[in-house]
């Protein structure tokens, strides 16, 4: 993922900021260096729900930028973090340019399926 | 079906109508993961193996080794998970075009849900190594794989967004309609018409309640005027379901 490093644009963010917000059409992708993201929705009330937390290592936003849809969910700052940001046309081109990539990307989207239906199981459990 | 623009589709003993190469399929340009250059569907063709399944066929279980992907050309699969005490949650609703167990596939771990046909079905199966190596040499199919993978991930998110958020029963029940007005609801003067294929114990399921509620919510939807049922049509008054969902 050398290819990918070499676009991003590093950022410190404190804790508390808001990376963008459910609904957003998604600007490009975030790979986390350091600190906690949370995984957050929102309803009409104005009732959060935490749903998890994302760790250095993982890339946000990867699902949306892909298929072009707004964000399902919002990513707020747990801790102080250390972000690298691609926007989401460099993004793509890269992708172009080094086919290669994409099956990191198919990597990370499946892990990100995987963990969406044990969130589900999860929330299923404790509403039961 | 207009008979001669799908003239290349078979009847079977399930009466499915079947489509037995990619190349010539004529849904193929409406499939967001078939829609690829003709070399790549060349190449989709020479890997797949086409079979039938009848209505209640198991795809795969939860926790078995993946073997390959399953394409749904026709028909509808239901993907489901078990809580930890055995309950049965469904947590999506595959429609043709779609490509189920991509994601155990491309990480070599065990499948996260079962798949089983709801109705009569065209499945094509891709062994394991077989999609491994069209996809290392096919850009456009990581792309399309990737698209697939991302909308089983927006969909688990409202999932999780509807049972987690929601504050009553009859709430995640009403949700479940207006999810399904926006998808396949047909406007009429009597309300959004809704063709629901789903017994009770299926519902109750996708919301992860039982199947005596659902009967119980449906009756008051019903005396309430929210809902009209007639044979497996359903009239639903959204703005009165709106009136109830807060996520």
């Amino acid at each position: 993922m050398t290819e990918l490093t070499e676009r991003e644009t590093l950022q410190h963010r404190p804790a508390g900021t808001i990376l963008f917000n459910e609904g957003d059409q998604p600007r490009g992708i975030y790979l986390i260096h350091s600190g906690t993201i949370e995984l957050l929705l929102r309803n009409r009330n104005g009732e959060w729900k935490r749903m998890r937390s994302a760790a250095p290592g993982e890339i946000l936003a990867l699902e949306s930028v892909v298929s072009r849809r707004p964000h399902e969910y919002t990513a707020r700052a747990a801790s102080p973090c250390d972000l690298g940001f691609i926007e989401k046309e460099s993004f793509l081109r890269v992708l172009d340019e080094n086919p290669a990539i994409w099956f990191s990307v198919l990597r990370l989207l499946s892990q990100g399926v995987n963990a969406s239906y044990a969130s589900l199981r999860h929330v299923a459990e404790a509403r039961a | 079906m207009p008979g001669a623009e799908r003239k290349k589709a078979m009847r079977t003993p399930y009466n499915v109508d079947t489509q037995n190469s990619c190349s010539d399929c004529t849904f193929r340009a409406e499939r967001q993961f078939c829609n690829m250059t003709p070399p790549a569907v060349r190449g989709l063709d020479a890997i797949k193996f086409m079979a039938v399944y009848p209505k209640g066929s198991v795809l795969f279980v939860e926790g078995e080794q993946p073997r390959g992907v399953f394409i749904v050309c026709s028909g509808r699969v239901k993907l489901t998970t078990s809580s930890s005490e055995g309950k049965t949650l469904i947590v999506k609703i595959a429609e043709a075009g779609e490509v189920l167990g991509a994601s155990g596939t491309i990480l070599a771990t065990p499948f996260e849900v079962s798949a089983e046909t709801l109705e009569p079905s065209q499945i094509n199966f891709i062994r394991r190594e077989d999609f491994m190596a069209f996809l290392n040499t096919n850009p456009e199919a990581c792309m399309h794989t990737a698209q697939q993978l991302s909308e089983k991930y927006h969909s688990a998110q409202r999932e999780i967004r509807t049972l987690g958020l929601s504050q009553s029963t009859s709430e995640k029940l009403a949700r479940l309609f207006l999810d399904w007005c926006d998808r396949n609801g047909d406007e009429t003067p009597k309300g959004i018409r809704l063709k629901v294929l789903l017994t009770h114990e299926e519902i109750a399921q996708m919301i992860g309640t039982t199947r005596e509620t659902i009967t119980r919510l449906l009756s008051d939807f019903k005396r309430r005027k929210i809902i009209e049922v007639k044979g497996s049509s359903m009239f639903v008054q959204t703005a009165a379901l709106e009136a109830m969902v807060t996520v």
